[in-house]
């Protein structure tokens, strides 16, 4: 599978997958990786990583989330390198951690190592010259895609956490796509919630959410939704085959990884099987753009 | 205080001061000093005056023109003789002691001269450089010259440059590369080339082969690759090759007798050759070679054929240029021969001859050197490249070294300069050794273009047509802005251009400084949620105004930017960057609440279909006026007011309407579709301007505002440095103007000793008025205007129609006639004509009659025998495609001038005495700050107060709203009024009459003796003030625990232990105010009641205190102690008359308050210890005052202003001023800021010994008048008096010349000279004569030839 176009890495980033992506997002993690070892972007799975406190530790003791994403970011900060997160809810947690201990305890002994340069993956790839990696690299462009980007809440926001200067309009996913020969189309619910931590207990609350959201971007004209985040994407794509079974007029829109587009996008040759995993079945909209 | 200091200087201060800022504050203030006998420089970063008013549409609340208001001040502040106007130019530091400060002032360049540019606009037509205007909030695009807004003054235009382009300061031969880039963008092909050529004759061999250091510096660079200069210069050439088939140059220049010889004709050799002839020189060129080229003839013939080489160098010689090959010049020759015979010598022999042996000996392969100069000079000059001899030059590779052709071509063209400076006797070395500033790109700019070749690169290529070569030239940055091509310069009939212009560093002598540097608004997109920048249709209010503007980018018509529908239902949403501190701005903007209100109202006119929609949070109509204008827009014009805070816009995506979110009051959730969303930005202090403070130290709070200090309101922390305007704190326009007046009343009495030391007295000659019987002799001189008025009107046509006009004895067109050189021309015209009237048709009396007059006076004739013919606003402007027409109208229009001014006599213009006393009727805050001001000022003042002890309000209040213990402060203002020795006052004393006018009034005061004693005063201040209210409301004054706030306030801080055992106090807001009775805001009772409350908590913590109010009008910072109040468990709950009103009942002792609580939505009910009321303030009764000043009151009993927004401490009669709550309800700041701003306007008469009145006022003809008393009714100034002899008299010096009792007049019996009725009629019927002017002028013609 591997072939000719693969760059040698030029540049090491040391990388934190978070749970997500070793369970129910593994495609998004089989992207990134792909999307690396295409770009010539050196990505090393950090060693012996734990849970970031995501999902239960912030909302039970404080100090226990913010321990477990430092230990996280300790292990990255020894190997020197920069480290890249794809999850929005483990970059979210490894920035509160950062803040945290700069606040809290800014004399602690390992304050260096947790201040290491944490990045999401969509401002990662949306540095100079990754984006011109990536313009180089397209090799099947979307060919005119219609594509809403959708960042949820957790990439940018609060902007005083993750440093955002575009908190309420960002642009990474925008850029990327753009980059990659799609359209993307304007429209108002790019930050919007998508109710990831009310899909367990309320799951009303978070039909009604996601169906606000992918309706106004089958209104702005979209023929997928773009996500960097597995909880986003889970939940968008899951909740709509609810929506569509309870109304027959429900619109149904393939929601993607970006790192799922620029891979396609600058592989050699197309994947086969590559859009398994989707629940909604982008084929249709990919088979005859060659992706 | 500040005075003592300036006191202990050596000698008197210097009687100038510095504006920074010229807004309207700092436009206001530089009046006031400079008609108060100060010099005033008044410095402002943008190109023109007029700041951020200029730009609004109307003003509330009285619907105003913007610009139609401010621009008589415009145009006042850039002829006054006293003020010095600095544009583009800014304050850098501030050395020495107040009283003697050196003010560093940096003027940044215009590139225009406005001592020559007229104006006309006709440069703006050729720039081929746009960029977005700022004027117009970015809706509209402008040319890189430009003029700020049409109206601007100074009324000249200005260049945005910043620098030189990299391309540029790379090349050798100093090419304008941006410029000939530019021009070929927009396909200017021949003037792109003939532009390369105003440096390098060889733009076809160059073209070819040069080695691009211009391509190497391209910002381009930075982005792809660079803009493939080389290759757009070989296609200009190319293309003319192919539509013109030969090489053009401009024509030489008229010969001129001098002989150049020119040693060498290689391309440096040739290049000076080619600007020496086209320059007028006879030019000889001597070769040792075979053929001329030199150098150029070693390029490989595959790079540049022959051919390009050869006729390029043909066309040069063909200029006219002599050669002579073959022709070996030693230095003995030139010693002995050519030196003597030419004027000047140029060697241009390429290496020397040592040092070609060194490089190898390439030179001989043209056989362009050979000659051997060597010890024929011992040096010479770098720059201007002269030698030791004088005039003898060196250029090229003799001077340069080996270096490339193009180096060669570049030291050619300075030599030639030097050589034509020195044969002209021009300082040969003047301004060529400047430093070149170099044009950066702003890194936003290098990133939207780095972001823009991500998605489209564009690969290298070659230029095949013109459209290839746009599209090339297309990738160009524009790094310098203008992009120097010089169209400008081609264009200016004027020669007004000045592209060599360079930064100055003044360094002025002053006495003071006021900062009036004014704010920007809060960038729209401060809060991202609502989409500004993202959703086209969600604008600024700011671009709202330019929007609603008949001169905006859309001429008044509301359109949507997006698509350019008309909106229906328009939201504004308020406390955009205001009270918000997620943002960093927690004060309230002031201004912004009145604003969307106007605008909404502005908007509904435009287009009633308009629905208008404002979320508020609280309404802060808090000014004189303001709520009425609320109710009025709500009720009359339908505006609907929603208290809800949007949390986000949406947009929706097929239509672009935008989705509001809110909570109503109900606490449900809503969503409304507008069409359009105007945010109600806020205002700010500009970074810069903090930064310039911070040079000056000048200390600011933490939002960026000049902090002040509640009894010296207009003082920085810097001694002799005052502020005004939104500077220390936002504020509307009225109370920026009275700030204003008010910082040129401190600036002023600092300086007081040196009034009038700097000063310049206009002197003219006697004037020669015509004796009667005197034959007219009236010259006419019609204007181009540049091509305003004579690209439509024939001007020439007019000026020979106007020659057969009766009693016109001269008459000639000109380009600009108000230029200098023509004003010198006019006055000689005069002379030499014997004129005895002047008519000029060209543009607006409004701008340009004063200049005019000037030049008559200055030519001995009274001003009055002057008409103007505005034939280019009123004509050429309005008919734009009927040329012959127009000019018939032209000719019409000069024909009624010439009919008036055959009818005109000449005005005398009378002086009067001026007295300098002042009378200040009031002994309260105001009265006794302006007594203490004027004083100072140097003025005597007669202060009268009705009770027997000075004070007024101060006696009963404790503390301002910013916690300063008022007591020690009154005493300290009493001992000063009542020791100053220019102060005389009177206390328990009363006016009983009142004569006089302006400067020369006599006041009958009673005493408290009863004694009545005659005082004679130049002016009158009123400052009555006013009172707090206590309506029987609420049990006031009749249950014990009922008071107001200014009795809880005595009680606070006189006997605070009495309130030991209160634990609940409730305070109700507009008790007795906004209601039918009292329909105004009393403005200070919101900051009254939160400084009680706050007061009440600091000393007794447990104390509940509840306020009720309607809406929270803690405006301006004074938004911060709100919130503080907040913070400190002060409890605000908002009822409303209509629809939640509250019931107060009082049993056996018990007080009972129920209201609902909107943010729980539950009935409350409250039993306060204490009920403290908020009454607001009823003006003092002042009727009797004002009958005798015939100064108008409004329904309410407040003194009424001449203006509402900007001559608000004026009376509309001349030397009658007003301050305090005399006014209306205000703080004590701005009760200290309005009394010093009235001295300010005061002092513009007292300060004046004589006053010269304008020959343009009314007459009454006794015999004629049948006392009907209507023009006494008429007067907006309330001036006709009816006499001794039982008939109206109106006294010239109150006289405005408004002409309105002459219309009104019955009988006839006035007359306003200068607008006789005979002068008019003859206007009208020279208007109707039946006669075609066409025909005439056929006749005249006819009768000529």
């Amino acid at each position: 599978m591997t072939t000719e176009q693969e760059q040698p890495p030029t540049v090491e980033y040391a990388y934190y997958p978070g749970c997500s992506l070793h369970g129910t997002a593994v495609e998004f993690d089989a992207s990134v990786k792909e999307t690396a070892r295409l770009l010539g972007i050196g990505l090393t799975e950090i060693a012996d990583w734990n849970c970031c406190g995501a999902s239960s530790a912030h909302m039970t003791d404080h100090a226990l989330a913010v321990e477990l994403a430092a230990r996280n970011l300790r292990i990255a900060g020894r190997t020197g390198r920069e480290l890249v997160v794809p999850c929005a809810a483990c970059f979210h947690r490894l920035k509160v951690a950062q803040k945290t201990l700069r606040e809290e305890a800014p004399e602690a002994q390992d304050g260096d190592l947790c201040n290491i340069p944490v990045h999401h993956i969509g401002d990662f790839l949306r540095s100079p010259d990754v984006l011109k990696k990536i313009r180089d690299g397209v090799k099947t462009p979307l060919s005119g895609l219609r594509l809403a980007t959708y960042y949820g809440c957790l990439i940018t926001r609060p902007p005083a956490v993750t440093g955002s200067a575009e908190h309420e309009d960002p642009q990474s996913a925008d850029l990327l796509v753009k980059l990659l020969g799609g359209k993307v189309v304007r429209w108002s619910h790019k930050t919007e919630c998508c109710g990831g931590s009310l899909t367990m207990p309320r799951a009303d609350i978070v039909r009604t959410l996601v169906s606000r959201i992918v309706r106004a971007a089958a209104r702005a004209g979209a023929e997928g939704i773009v996500t960097m985040c597995p909880m986003c994407q889970a939940n968008l794509e899951s909740r709509q085959l609810d929506l569509k079974r309870e109304d027959g007029e429900h619109p149904v829109l393939p929601i993607f990884y970006v790192t799922e587009l620029i891979a396609a996008c600058t592989a050699a040759s197309r994947q086969a099987g590559r859009w398994k995993p989707h629940l909604i079945d982008p084929t249709p909209l990919l088979d005859p753009r060659g992706l | 205080m500040n005075q003592a200091a300036a006191l202990q200087q050596p000698g008197p201060p210097v009687g100038a001061v510095l504006v920074m800022g010229a807004g309207i504050a700092g436009i206001q203030a530089s009046l006031d000093l400079a008609n108060a006998g100060f010099r005033v420089y008044l410095v402002e970063k943008s190109s023109a005056v007029g700041g951020k008013m200029a730009g609004l549409d109307k003003t509330f609340p009285t619907n105003d023109c913007a610009m139609c208001i401010v621009s008589p001040k415009l145009v006042e502040v850039g002829r006054h003789p006293n003020i010095t106007l600095l544009p583009n130019a800014d304050l850098l530091e501030l050395d020495g002691p107040m009283g003697r400060f050196t003010a560093k002032v940096r003027k940044a360049p215009r590139y225009v001269d406005p001592a020559i540019c007229t104006g006309c606009g006709a440069c703006v037509e050729v720039c081929p450089v746009e960029l977005p205007a700022e004027f117009e909030q970015g809706l509209a695009r402008r040319k890189a010259i430009y003029k700020l807004y049409p109206q601007a003054i100074p009324n000249t235009f200005s260049i945005t440059k910043r620098g030189t382009a990299p391309c540029r300061a790379a090349c050798p031969a100093n090419i304008s590369v941006q410029g000939y880039v530019t021009l070929t963008r927009v396909g200017k092909f021949d003037e792109a080339l003939a532009l390369v050529r105003r440096d390098n004759p060889f733009p076809g061999v160059t073209g070819l082969a040069c080695p691009r250091p211009c391509e190497r510096a391209c910002t381009r660079r930075d982005v792809d690759h660079a803009v493939q200069i080389r290759l757009l210069k070989h296609f200009l050439f190319e293309h003319e090759a192919r539509e013109k088939g030969r090489i053009v140059f401009p024509e030489p220049a008229p010969e001129r007798h001098e002989k150049v010889a020119v040693i060498g004709a290689g391309p440096a050799g040739l290049t000076a050759a080619c600007f020496l002839r086209l320059a007028g020189y006879r030019v000889f060129v001597f070769e040792a070679g075979d053929r001329p080229g030199g150098s150029l003839n070693k390029l490989a013939d595959k790079v540049v054929p022959p051919a390009v080489r050869e006729a390029e160098i043909r066309a040069v010689l063909d200029l006219g240029v002599t050669l002579h090959t073959g022709s070996r010049v030693t230095a003995e020759d030139i010693r002995s021969r050519l030196s003597l015979e030419y004027q000047a010598v140029l060697l241009a022999t390429g290496p020397q001859a040592g040092k070609e042996k060194e490089g190898g000996g390439a030179g001989d392969a043209g056989g362009g050197s050979g000659s051997d100069p060597a010890g024929l000079y011992r040096n010479f000059d770098p720059v201007t490249l002269q030698t030791n001899l004088g005039n003898v030059f060196v250029c090229g590779e003799l001077a340069l070294g080996r270096k490339s052709f193009i180096h060669a071509i570049g030291s050619g063209k300075e030599a030639a300069v030097s050589i034509d400076r020195i044969l002209r006797r021009v300082p040969v070395r003047e301004g060529r050794d400047l430093p070149v500033q170099k044009a950066i790109l702003p890194e936003k700019e290098m990133e939207a273009a780095r972001a823009a070749v991500l998605l489209a690169p564009r690969e290298k290529g070659t230029v095949e047509d013109g459209e290839g070569a746009r599209a090339e030239a297309d990738r160009c940055l524009e790094c310098g802005v203008c992009c120097e091509c010089y169209q400008c310069e081609a264009a200016c009939g004027a020669g007004a251009l000045k592209h060599e212009d360079r930064e100055e560093i003044l360094n002025l002598k002053v006495g003071s400084v006021i900062l009036s540097p004014g704010f920007d608004t809060v960038p729209g997109n401060v809060k991202s949620e609502f989409g500004y920048g993202v959703y086209p249709n969600v604008v600024t209010s700011l671009e709202f105004e330019r929007l609603l503007s008949a001169s905006g980018p859309t001429s008044g018509h509301v359109e949507r930017p997006g698509d350019g529908k008309a909106p229906r239902r328009i939201a504004w949403i308020q406390c955009v960057g205001s009270r918000d501190a997620a943002c960093h701005r927690d004060y309230c903007s002031s201004i912004c609440c009145m604003y969307a209100t106007k605008e909404a109202v502005i908007a509904r006119e435009h287009d009633p279909d308009i629905e208008a929609t404002i979320f508020f949070i609280d309404l802060r109509a808090f000014g004189k006026g303001f709520d009425d204008y609320v109710t009025q827009a709500s009720r009359k014009h339908g505006v609907r007011y929603l208290r809800a805070m949007v949390s986000k816009v949406y947009e929706e995506p097929e239509t672009e309407n935008l989705e509001l979110r809110y909570v109503d009051e109900g606490g449900s959730l809503r969503t409304e579709m507008f069409d359009l969303v105007v945010l109600s930005v806020g205002v700010q202090v500009n970074d810069a301007v903090r930064e310039q403070a911070r040079r000056l130290g000048v200390d600011l709070d933490p939002f960026g505002f000049a902090r002040t200090s509640s009894f010296d309101p207009l003082a920085t922390s810097r001694p002799g440095v005052f502020t005004c305007g939104v500077f220390n704190g936002p504020k509307d326009i009225p109370e920026t103007v009275s700030e204003a007046s008010g910082a040129a009343a401190c600036a002023g009495s600092v300086l007081a000793a040196s009034r009038g030391t700097l000063v310049e007295q206009a002197v003219f000659p006697a004037v020669r008025d015509p004796e009667a019987g005197q034959e007219i002799r009236t010259g006419v001189f019609v204007c181009h205007c540049g091509i305003n008025i004579a690209a439509i009107v024939d001007v020439g046509a007019v000026a020979a129609y106007a020659r057969t006009l009766p009693g016109v004895v001269f008459a000639d067109d000109m380009l600009y006639a108000c230029s200098q050189d023509n004003q010198d021309k006019l006055r000689e015209i005069i002379q030499a004509h014997k004129l005895n009237r002047v008519v000029v048709a060209s543009c607006s009396p409004r701008t340009h009659e004063p200049l005019f007059q000037q030049t008559l006076l200055q030519s001995g004739m009274n001003k009055y025998l002057f008409e103007m013919a505005n034939i280019r606003d009123q004509c050429s402007w309005v008919h734009r495609s009927d040329n012959e027409r127009a000019t018939r109208k032209a000719m019409r229009l000069t024909r009624m001038a010439v009919a008036k001014v055959s009818r005109a006599a000449p005005l005398q213009e009378s002086e009067i005495s001026i007295r300098s006393e002042l009378l200040v009727v009031g002994g309260g805050l105001a009265g006794m700050t302006a007594a203490l001001e004027a004083a100072r000022q140097g003025f005597p003042v007669i202060l009268v107060e009705k009770e027997a002890e000075l004070g007024g309000n101060l006696l009963h209040l404790r503390r301002t709203a910013e916690g300063e213990s008022v007591r020690p402060f009154l005493n300290e203002l009493r001992g000063a009024v009542q020791t100053t020795p220019g102060i005389q006052v009177f206390t328990g004393a009363v006016l009983v009459g009142h004569t006089g006018y302006l400067g020369n009034y006599t006041t009958e005061i009673m005493t408290s003796t009863g004694d009545v004693r005659t005082v004679e005063h130049g002016a009158v201040l009123v400052a009555t003030g006013g009172r707090e209210a206590r309506p029987a409301l609420y049990g006031l004054d009749q249950e014990e625990n009922v008071l107001t706030q200014t009795d809880l306030e005595q009680m606070l801080e006189d006997e605070p232990d009495s309130l030991r055992i209160v634990r609940s106090v409730v305070m109700i807001q507009c008790a007795g105010s906004r209601d039918a009775q009292r329909p105004y805001c009393s403005r200070i009772c919101c900051n009254q009641a939160i400084k009680n409350a706050r007061g009440l908590k600091a000393r007794h913590p447990h104390v509940r205190v509840d306020i009720l109010y309607r809406d929270v009008r803690s405006y301006g910072l004074t938004e911060i102690p709100y919130q503080q109040a907040r913070k400190e468990g002060v409890h605000f709950i908002r009822f409303d008359p209509e629809t939640n009103p509250l019931e107060v009942t009082h049993e056996e002792g018990r007080t009972r308050v129920a209201v609902t609580d909107l943010s729980v939505h539950k009935r409350v009910e409250l039993r306060p210890d204490l009920l403290v009321l908020s009454t607001g303030v009823d003006a003092t009764d002042s009727e009797e005052l004002a009958t005798q000043l015939k100064t108008p009151r409004n329904e309410f009993g407040f003194f009424m202003e001449a203006h509402a927004k900007l001559r608000p401490v004026d009376f509309a009669s001349e030397g009658l001023y007003l301050a305090g709550l005399a006014h209306y309800p205000k703080s004590i700041p701005e009760t200290i800021a309005q009394a010093k701003a009235s001295v300010a306007r005061a002092a513009t008469i007292l300060s004046k010994d004589t006053l010269r009145l304008s020959g343009i006022v009314s007459y009454v003809n006794p015999e004629h008048c049948a006392v009907c008393l209507t023009c006494v009714r008429a007067c907006p100034y309330g001036v006709p008096v009816i006499n001794a002899q039982h008939a109206a008299e109106i006294n010239p010096a109150l006289c405005h010349g408004c002409g309105i009792c002459v219309a009104e007049c019955p009988a006839k019996a006035i007359t306003l000279y200068h607008y006789t009725h005979g002068e008019i009629m003859a206007k009208i019927e020279a208007l109707s004569e039946t006669q075609d002017p066409g025909d005439r002028e056929a006749a005249a013609a006819g009768g000529r030839g």
